[in-house]
């Protein structure tokens, strides 16, 4: 009954912005009328983050097919969890990041797992291609050493890093506090150097500021 | 709560923390501590001691040549992809989202000494050898009853099954008080 009356609320306020389109409601807002069974809210918040849920569990994996699967886990589960959710001042991203990053872990911890892009791209042995090739090898060394760090480390570089997360929100989506997750970053940072260097990949810019 | 924004002076351990956390690049530094950080990068670029200009080209150095490495790895998503999660997600399961907790958190105050109850008076009756409707007994002690019915899974049954108001309890009839 509560949630019935938050829901037509919520519904009401969309429908009454000058707009009055779903596209225009905020993630918390979505959330709420998915809450009451609401498919075009749903639909809407999918279209809104799929692109970056993928991405993040793509760059967690390096596996596009884990990746999508993951990605319908996690937003199946704000479709089963939405009545549920609680913000107490916690973005709705935060706790969809948290979400995926904590199912990410659960999968790479299956035997089964294999990210299958680690073997990286195919060589290719055109001449005038020696520079892609330096790159392409670089970048391979650097998906390996990503893939060497323990699994809260690399999650903490992919949020604060990739995802441009604010430190308190990859705290909040990690569950950590600022501090911890900087301890962690510094942590992520150096044992990346540390695994890059004895791939022989340079690190450290040459030329002082 | 976001912090306020740090006006003292910082110092310089500081901002070789932030560069070993977050990187060369201010946009990833603490949004509160930003100004003061770059304001002191500023500070001893131009006029810091011999010491304290080693300090900090060292760390940045270090915090910028990592940032350039990983900025080379792309990981762009393709569109198809996401077209196929769009689409995998388009028919969400039939059943409506569980209530919330609240919710679940009055149906429990109000249906669990009913469930005792009954689970009381289900008890007393293979005592005194009376039949009992297994679809009125809480069974394993949950905290509501849960309606068996022909065509829906178990699943199903616990998610309908579950009363707002109790009245699934009450038109069980053997269960009211």
């Amino acid at each position: 009954m509560l949630r019935a009356v938050d829901v037509g609320q919520v519904a009401s306020r969309v429908a009454q912005r000058p707009t009055g389109r779903m596209q225009d409601a905020s993630d918390e807002e979505l959330v709420a009328l998915i809450g009451g069974g609401d498919r075009r809210a749903y639909h809407v918040l999918v279209e809104r983050h799929g692109r970056r849920v993928l991405g993040l569990a793509r760059r967690m994996t390096r596996n596009l097919a884990e990746a999508e699967d993951i990605s319908q886990d996690a937003f199946l589960r704000v479709w089963q969890k939405a009545a549920e959710w609680q913000p107490r001042g916690a973005r709705f991203t935060t706790w969809l990041y948290r979400v995926v990053v904590n199912l990410c872990i659960d999968r790479r911890r299956k035997p089964s797992f294999a990210p299958i892009e680690a073997a990286g791209d195919p060589a290719d042995s055109r001449p005038d291609a020696e520079q892609t090739l330096v790159a392409v090898e670089r970048d391979r060394h650097v998906k390996a050493a990503l893939d060497a760090l323990p699994e809260r480390q690399r999650a903490a570089l992919v949020l604060s890093y990739y995802e441009g997360l604010s430190n308190v929100e990859a705290a909040g989506a990690l569950e950590l506090s600022v501090s911890a997750l900087e301890s962690l970053l510094v942590r992520a940072r150096r044992a990346l150097r540390q695994e890059l260097q004895g791939r022989g990949v340079e690190t450290a810019t040459k030329e002082e500021p | 709560m976001t912090p306020s924004t740090t006006t003292a002076v910082m110092p310089i351990e500081r901002l070789t923390q932030i560069l070993a956390a977050y990187g060369a690049s201010p946009q990833r530094w603490p949004e509160h501590e930003r100004a003061a950080a770059e304001s002191l990068r500023a500070r001893i670029l131009a006029a810091g001691s011999p010491q304290e200009r080693a300090m900090l080209a060292e760390a940045l150095r270090e915090a910028d040549g990592l940032d350039d490495v990983l900025s080379g790895l792309s990981a762009e998503v393709p569109d198809a992809a996401v077209a196929r999660l769009t689409a995998a997600l388009a028919f969400p399961p039939a059943h409506a989202p569980k209530r919330s907790w609240t919710v679940f958190g009055l149906v429990h105050a109000v249906l669990r000494p009913s469930a005792a109850f009954a689970a009381t008076m289900a008890a007393l009756g293979i005592v005194l050898g009376l039949s009992v409707d297994p679809a009125y007994s809480s069974g394993d002690g949950s905290d509501y009853t849960v309606a068996q019915t022909a065509d829906a899974s178990p699943a199903d049954a616990l998610l309908d099954g579950l009363s707002l108001d109790g009245n699934d309890l009450n038109s069980n009839g053997d269960a009211a008080p």
